[in-house]
């Protein structure tokens, strides 16, 4: 545990001395769910209608922005090499630098949505909806985002590389997040598509870190 | 306890070329191997092979008759890699990379007043609060080294570990080699210069086993 720990806080370190990244993703997010009622119209009515899948879809894509850095730096300076290398579960490393991830991403694009979701005039009843989708999503797209990281290690524009892989994969939570506010706007039972969405997160924390550890000891070999 | 270290048929191959193939090595407790050869020649292909990260594309590498590869874990404790590669993080203080590389390789054993005396060592007290990234390359070169201190390790594999070093730097290193042989550990060592340490040095010349 005592090694898990130290990766995470080493990590946060670096973000927070690196600060420059972690408020580009989230400035991104704030930009792109503006550009909204700007360029489709105020009419609250249609921003209601549509403001689950415009606050997802930011999410989604801002989330991913900053996929390609994860193991990019560690990669590149032997950092990997030596993790490797600990008689540590790499697993249990990867999780730590998933965990960062959404620490320093998604998390702060949770904060933030309910503020952004009244810009939208999003019905009252689904904030909590959102919150909860949040809260299932975006660690989830943080875990597979992992995995697209670790297999576009050392290509040229891994950027766009890693959203072609992992896009498929991340369109469910999209899919269900968006079910579930949009249900709990009509006041219909959302428990499912929550239900499902922690299945995915579950799957994810365990299949994930397996197979982008499996994928980085592949690159290093 | 003596320690035998040796490789038996290996062929090193990287992106796809076959840099040597056939070749042997052993080394005892108290020795040094000393790797020698062209560059490109797969010196450090092979010091990643012993170090468990490569597979080799065949062959095997045995510590006391145990195929390295059954147990990574274990090989992975018993063993210190300083390759290439610095992995200093240039945004951590010099104190705050080596804090994070004993956590890291050593959990809850964490000592801190080897820290401080690995720093005296290669004389970087002075400016262990700054940035790494103010580093020179051959500072960065002690840095990597002074890692050799923090953790108990029978096998050192060592990549370059001169380039960059001033005199201060060697004398340290060859200081620190000397003490490891002496405590019956083993060094593998791959270097263009001349180390002149006190313990019995092998030297395999891998463009001996070049293909064709």
């Amino acid at each position: 545990m005592k090694k898990f720990l130290a990766l995470v806080q080493r990590d946060l370190i670096l973000v927070y001395r690196s600060a420059n990244d972690a408020w580009v993703v989230l400035f991104f997010f704030v930009i792109a769910v503006t550009l909204f009622p700007l360029g489709i119209g105020p009419d609250p009515g249609v921003l209601q209608q549509l403001s689950g899948g415009i606050i997802w879809i930011c999410a989604l894509l801002s989330a991913m922005l900053s996929l390609d850095g994860v193991f990019q730096s560690d990669f590149d300076d032997g950092s990997l090499d030596q993790m490797i290398l600990t008689s540590y579960p790499l697993e249990l490393l990867v999780l730590g630098k998933c965990f960062v991830h959404w620490l320093t991403t998604g998390f702060p694009i949770l904060l933030i949505s309910p503020v952004l979701a009244t810009m939208l005039n999003m019905n009252l009843d689904s904030y909590s909806t959102l919150l909860i989708t949040m809260l299932l999503g975006t660690p989830t797209i943080s875990l597979m985002g992992g995995v697209g990281a670790a297999l576009v290690l050392g290509s040229r524009r891994s950027g766009v590389l890693i959203s072609l892989i992992i896009l498929p994969l991340i369109i469910p939570i999209l899919i269900f997040s968006v079910a579930a506010i949009n249900a709990s706007g009509e006041g219909v039972e959302i428990s499912s598509a929550v239900k499902l969405l922690g299945a995915l997160l579950i799957i994810s924390s365990v299949f994930c870190p397996w197979a982008t550890a499996a994928t980085l000891r592949h690159l290093t070999n | 306890m003596k320690n035998l270290f040796f490789g038996t048929n290996l062929k090193v191959t990287r992106g796809g070329r076959c840099l040597a193939k056939n070749l042997e090595f052993k080394i005892e407790s108290g020795g040094m191997l000393l790797l020698n050869g062209e560059n490109g020649s797969g010196k450090s292909t092979l010091l990643r092979i012993m170090a468990g990260l490569t597979k080799p594309a065949s062959g095997k590498i045995c510590w006391n008759n145990d195929d390295v590869l059954d147990n990574l874990s274990e090989h992975f404790k018993r063993m210190i890699y300083v390759g290439h590669s610095t992995a200093i993080k240039s945004n951590l203080t010099i104190k705050e990379n080596l804090k994070y590389w004993q956590k890291i390789h050593l959990g809850d054993k964490d000592k801190r007043d080897q820290l401080e005396h690995s720093l005296e060592i290669f004389n970087l007290t002075t400016s262990s609060n700054s940035p790494a990234r103010c580093l020179s390359s051959g500072q960065s070169r002690k840095l990597a080294l002074a890692r050799l201190m923090l953790k108990p390790a029978s096998l050192w594999l060592l990549d370059e570990p001169t380039v960059g070093l001033d005199t201060a730097g060697l004398r340290s290193l060859i200081t620190l080699l000397n003490n490891h042989c002496e405590r019956g550990g083993i060094v593998v060592m791959a270097s263009h210069d001349e180390v002149r340490v006190e313990c019995p040095v092998h030297i395999l010349k891998t463009d001996n086993f070049k293909k064709g």
